[in-house]
């Protein structure tokens, strides 16, 4: 496994987020966290990332992780587009691109990974030298994807990535995320409101309800189930 | 017409002390996003270490380049040591830490080389340029001096990754981890840099104001005043502030009556508080664009 976590604990000063969550992602996978707001899916991938305190075992190919700093997580190979996009509003478009390889030495790879991206999401090369604050929500996003991409990570983690986006352009990006997955195998975690979206995309999915993870099961099963779909697909 | 462009030139070459110190101010404020006021007294200090290395019998520019090396360790140890366990305490906290510094230095000079003036020798000379009295070699030295920093500064922050990185680390720091940016090295970086800067304005200043534990008093003052013009977040807004300083000083000091050479401190002042009533960003300063 590529990634596992056993008995998670999270805190943010007294309060505990996360109460004992268990769960794996394999190479080339995708899944995905759902559940309401305040269940604790952006705090699973910011306990990842190293950025809440916790406690019990994050890892990844074997390593343990937990306590380590986020810089040094992110430099085996773990991307993360957070909540709000993370992007550097004054920097230009390629600048930010830019920054998503900073702990890479090849500038020949980089500058290839640069066109992937370009490829990829059109309009970034359009805006390339535009002050990334001047975008649009969906370019944002593209952004914050295509920097995450940058780092060629192993792992990939999304939060929300349809998050204000309108419908069309989040079916467009997660086409892409879909090819990119396929193209490089990058393992991905995906938190997401959008329920029917997330379990279209993903194999398998967790149910987090306040802290504890209620469901783990395929994609399939967990779309079916009665309760899920009354709270979380709306039918 | 000649009276003004006298006063001109003469505020010219204030001007490049200012700009040189609003360049150090500039560098730290990006580094930690606020000013530090004991910046003039570290570059103060780095002016003494390299009188004391002259004293002993070292060349010019072998004592410069020492002192200058010496500033830039001593930025990233102030950094480690002091600035560290107070980076997240309120910014009240830490103008206290930056005031303590402040004194810390500024006794110790004084403790180590007393109070005595001292002159400063200046690799450019002394002698009148342009065959007049508007500006001497020192003066055209020091402004090329700081112009040619101003374009180390351009090229390292818009032409290196680390340049990037720092940019990255002072925008966001979270972001800029998330990258695998190491933004606690990249902020002491930035204080051994504002550090460096410092002391070759220090150095710079030393054989104008002459060398003693509080020559930099005013002098940070119309830094601060030429970053705030000029914008904060610019080093070549904060030079051309710098110099726009010294210019505006003179000739309010020679055209306005009763400002005089008493009121000259008091203006650089007023025009930060006007500066940042009608534009906080400063004239080059730029500001946040962002759509939601």
């Amino acid at each position: 496994m590529m990634l596992e976590v056993a008995g998670l604990d999270a805190f943010y000063g007294q309060n505990q987020a996360l109460y004992g969550v268990d769960f794996v992602l394999d190479e080339g996978q995708i899944r995905t966290l759902l559940g309401a707001n305040g269940a604790g899916k952006t705090t699973i991938l910011r306990s990842i990332c190293g950025m809440v305190r916790t406690a019990g075992d994050i890892r990844l190919d074997g390593k343990r992780i937990s306590g380590w700093g986020t810089e040094d997580i992110v430099r085996l190979g773990v991307a993360h587009v957070p909540e709000g996009r993370g992007t550097f509003v004054r920097l230009t478009v390629e600048e930010n691109l830019q920054l998503g390889a900073m702990t890479r030495r090849n500038r020949r790879e980089i500058a290839a990974d640069l066109e992937r991206v370009f490829a990829n999401f059109p309009r970034l090369k359009e805006r390339r030298g535009q002050q990334a604050g001047t975008l649009s929500g969906g370019e944002q996003q593209m952004l914050a994807v295509g920097r995450a991409l940058m780092l060629r990570p192993r792992l990939l983690l999304l939060d929300e990535p349809s998050f204000g986006l309108a419908p069309l352009i989040v079916k467009e990006l997660f086409e892409i995320l879909r090819r990119v997955n396929a193209d490089t195998g990058v393992a991905m975690l995906i938190v997401e409101q959008n329920a029917a979206l997330a379990l279209e995309l993903a194999e398998h999915a967790y149910l987090l309800e306040t802290g504890h993870i209620v469901m783990d099961a395929p994609s399939a099963v967990v779309g079916a189930d009665e309760a899920v779909r009354r709270s979380y697909l709306g039918y | 017409m000649e009276l003004l462009l006298q006063q001109v030139m003469a505020g010219l070459a204030n001007g490049a002390i200012y700009a040189c110190m609003a360049l150090a101010v500039v560098m730290i404020y990006q580094a930690i996003d606020h000013l530090n006021f004991a910046q003039g007294e570290m570059a103060m200090f780095s002016t003494f270490i390299a009188w004391q290395l002259i004293a002993w019998g070292l060349p010019y520019w072998v004592a410069f380049a020492l002192a200058v090396v010496v500033s830039f360790i001593a930025g990233v140890l102030i950094d480690r040591v002091l600035f560290r366990p107070v980076q997240n305490a309120p910014v009240l906290s830490q103008v206290v830490a930056f005031i303590a510094l402040f004194s810390i230095l500024n006794s110790s000079a004084g403790q180590i080389w007393d109070y005595t003036i001292k002159t400063f020798p200046t690799p450019f000379g002394h002698k009148p340029l342009f065959g007049g009295t508007l500006i001497d070699t020192h003066e055209a030295g020091m402004i090329g001096v700081t112009l040619v920093m101003l374009g180390l500064l351009y090229t390292f922050f818009r032409g290196t990754r680390l340049g990037l990185a720092m940019r990255a680390a002072a925008a966001n720091p979270e972001s800029a981890r998330l990258v695998g940016i190491r933004v606690g090295w990249m902020t002491a970086l930035g204080w051994g840099m504002a550090a460096a800067i410092g002391a070759v304005a220090g150095m710079l200043i030393a054989p104008v104001v002459f060398l003693e534990p509080n020559m930099m008093l005013g002098v940070l003052l119309y830094g601060f005043a030429g970053a705030v013009l000029g914008g904060l977040t610019s080093p070549a807004g904060a030079v051309a502030g710098g110099f726009a300083v010294g210019i505006i000083e003179n000739l309010a000091g020679t055209f306005i009556p009763y400002f005089g050479r008493e009121l000259k401190l008091t203006f650089a002042l007023i025009m930060i508080v006007v500066v940042l009533m009608f534009r906080p960003s400063g004239i080059f300063g730029r500001r946040v664009v962002s759509r939601v």
